[in-house]
């Protein structure tokens, strides 16, 4: 009589690192192996590399269902470019492979510390945008586990509701086992880049409307003082440069531990910025950047977020329509000075007109600003609540990969496609967050 | 001309990790498993990242009436091993005398009879290195490991005579023994601080195949610390938990 598999118990954090939960996890080491047992009333969670900032991949009394082991690359047709893997391989260990092959990834988070699972999961999208849509929009199959023990392959054609809801699915619709996606041609692994100041957000629209020729853009800015200058970086692949490019190790410095809480005060990252402005005095730099400086920035600090501290961050990211994202997002900025609680690093970016690919894609056609703030308890929690407001009178989203405290209203009126896409949930999965905004209500 | 290498239960995570530091150098491997599928994503992955060839093999530790002509086709398949790596076992908390039994072939008998086959290839060819994965199981025997610990033991001490019949015709015999490390075959036991990953262990045996000692730990500091606990008087040993 073979004893269930030990569930390891162990404290796990979203990577901002609230909330920290003892959970109880199981490891799946091959895709063609059958899912657990689930003891009588535990559900599943699959989950990468934790690398999202909120309870999408937290199962607090459930158990996780750890995936990095599916780490093995299965088929590449380097023709046409397609790609299939198992859902625990790494983004990291893609382009290691990929970019000596002149390949790159469709489109990419700010971070390679993700796994492909994950991206699917959270339908992550990256500086194009706004030309290439989300990662799902380039997910052309993938393999599902279901608790019933069945393997459904689909695709946008076949099995595509299940498949539609999978992507953006935040793992709860089954076990994804391997993915087959569409990649991109690396001209060469630099990139043209362009920063261009602003005085302003009303300066900033001004200078996105030159944005056409540019394939990656992004925006940083100043949250702690208005009238919010900050820098505009939009990248181009350099045409022809030399290939057989070997990856190497990015990570320069890892944070060996949490930073004491007092370490990040807003005088001290307020001068931050002011010294990020001052290091580029023209109005336009120009400058050639490695793929992995551009894409990547932050993975040169290993397990940064520990600079919060004990309590981390909390980040607030919507997503409104064009004509009323610049309004709502100088209205936040503006409340969050007024409660004396700055945002410390802004990121913005515009979103493009692609069409979701999944049920609950966060990205509409528009804009989204990702704001962090340091984990202050309760006066966080309610300046946020103060936001949610805001941004339901402008008819925006927030992104649930980042929100762990999200109510369940917000979650409902953003995403009304729930209904639907609660029928494609597996019944033996779910999650903290999903409990939480879904209710017991399907 | 790459070199060549044979690995038996490839589809084990120390053996795969190890299969990957080869293949990025280019080595031919063979690989021989039990798992067609398993073994297939195996292959797949090291067939992508390598660039010298990938061959499959099906094979069973529990087939010892098979195991001459396991060691034949991949012998045709290769012609030559430059490395013979044995990665095979089977663990079982608590076990029943089935399980024993299972411990026992697999760990002890079959490893063995695998091992004199390969070694006599390789002494006809007249080099190589025959590598097998013990445990430092075998080191100390702990309630925990029961039975499973006396396998160890037991292959640990054949493997010496091996080494010493196998030297004179220039093939060298490597017994490894890692510590506990996180691969299904350890996923019944809460994990601690000392467990290590595939491929951390997988680069420890690696380095190991270059240099020259005869038994391997894996992390190195092991060796200090089973030196010291093979020294200690037994009243203390069996205080220790761990």
């Amino acid at each position: 009589m073979p004893s269930p598999p030990l569930r390891q118990i162990e404290v796990v954090r979203p990577w901002n690192g609230w909330p920290a939960v003892p959970q109880k996890s199981l490891r799946v080491w091959r895709c063609a192996d059958p899912l657990p047992q689930p003891l009588p009333g535990e559900t599943f969670l699959p989950f990468g590399l934790g690398r999202s900032l909120s309870d999408v991949c937290l199962n607090p009394d459930g158990v996780l269902l750890r995936t990095p082991a599916m780490d093995r690359l299965l088929a590449f047709d380097e023709t046409r470019g397609i790609l299939r893997c198992e859902a625990g391989v790494t983004l990291r260990s893609l382009l290691e492979f990929l970019a000596p092959r002149d390949w790159f990834l469709p489109t990419t988070p700010g971070t390679s510390q993700v796994t492909v699972g994950g991206a699917i999961a959270n339908d992550v999208h990256g500086k194009d945008h706004h030309r290439n849509g989300s990662f799902g929009c380039h997910v052309t199959r993938l393999e599902l586990l279901r608790s019933d023990g069945r393997r459904v392959e689909c695709s946008p054609d076949v099995e595509s509701d299940l498949f539609r809801a999978t992507i953006s699915g935040l793992g709860l619709t089954g076990l994804i086992t391997w993915a087959e996606f569409r990649l991109k041609r690396m001209p060469s692994p630099w990139l043209d880049v362009e920063t261009v100041r602003f005085a302003s957000l009303e300066d900033w629209r001004g200078v996105t409307q030159e944005d056409a020729a540019w394939e990656y853009t992004v925006a940083w800015l100043d949250g702690t003082r208005p009238p919010f200058p900050g820098l505009h970086i939009r990248g181009n692949f350099a045409a022809g440069g030399p290939s057989g490019h070997r990856l190497r190790c990015n990570t320069a410095v890892t944070i060996p531990c949490n930073a004491p809480g007092w370490l990040l005060q807003p005088w001290f990252v307020g001068a931050f910025n002011r010294l990020k402005l001052l290091a580029q005095p023209a109005a336009v730099k120009k400058s050639r950047q490695d793929f992995q400086n551009f894409f990547y920035p932050l993975d040169r600090l290993g397990n940064w977020s520990r600079l919060y501290g004990r309590r981390g961050y909390l980040q607030y990211q919507f997503a409104a329509p064009h004509e009323r994202a610049p309004g709502l997002l100088q209205r936040v900025l503006e409340t969050a000075i007024t409660a004396r609680q700055p945002a410390y690093l802004v990121v913005l970016k515009s979103l493009g007109p692609a069409i979701p690919a999944g049920l609950l894609s966060f990205p509409m056609p528009g804009l989204t600003a990702a704001m962090d703030f340091p984990n202050l308890g309760p006066p966080t929690l309610e300046l946020f609540g103060r936001f949610d407001e805001m941004v339901r009178d402008a008819k925006g989203r927030l992104y649930p990969a980042k929100d762990p405290r999200m109510p369940a209203a917000m979650f409902r009126d953003g995403y009304p496609a729930w209904r639907e896409f609660a029928r494609h949930v597996d019944p033996a999965f779910s999650s903290g967050f999903w409990r939480r905004v879904a209710g017991h209500t399907p | 001309m790459s070199r060549k290498a044979v690995i038996f239960g490839a589809t084990s995570r120390i053996a795969e990790h190890t299969a990957r530091l080869l293949a990025a150098e280019g080595w031919e491997l063979a690989l021989v498993a039990r798992h067609h599928e398993a073994l297939r994503a195996v292959a797949a992955h090291l067939r992508l990242t390598g660039s010298a060839p990938v061959h499959e093999l099906h094979g069973n530790a529990d087939d010892m009436d098979a195991l001459p002509r396991l060691a034949d086709s991949a012998h045709q398949l290769l012609d030559r091993f430059d490395l013979a790596l044995i990665a095979w076992g089977s663990f079982y908390p608590n076990p029943d005398a089935r399980q024993i039994r299972e411990m026992e072939r697999i760990n002890h008998t079959a490893t063995m009879a695998l091992a004199e086959l390969l070694g006599e290839a390789m002494a006809q060819q007249r080099g190589g290195t025959l590598a097998v994965l013990s445990s430092v199981a075998g080191d100390v025997l702990r309630p925990a490991n029961f039975s499973y610990g006396n396998t160890k033991a037991a292959l640990n001490t054949d493997l010496r005579t091996l080494r010493l019949k196998l030297a004179p015709c220039g093939v060298r015999v490597l017994t490894i023994k890692p510590g506990r490390v996180e691969t299904p075959m350890t996923a019944f036991a809460p994990r601690s601080f000392l467990t290590a990953t595939p491929a951390a262990t997988a680069a420890g045996i690696r380095r190991a195949l270059r240099d020259r000692r005869d038994v391997v730990y894996v992390p190195g500091w092991l060796r200090a610390a089973f030196f010291v606990l093979r020294l200690s008087p037994k009243w203390l040993v069996n205080r220790l938990r761990f």
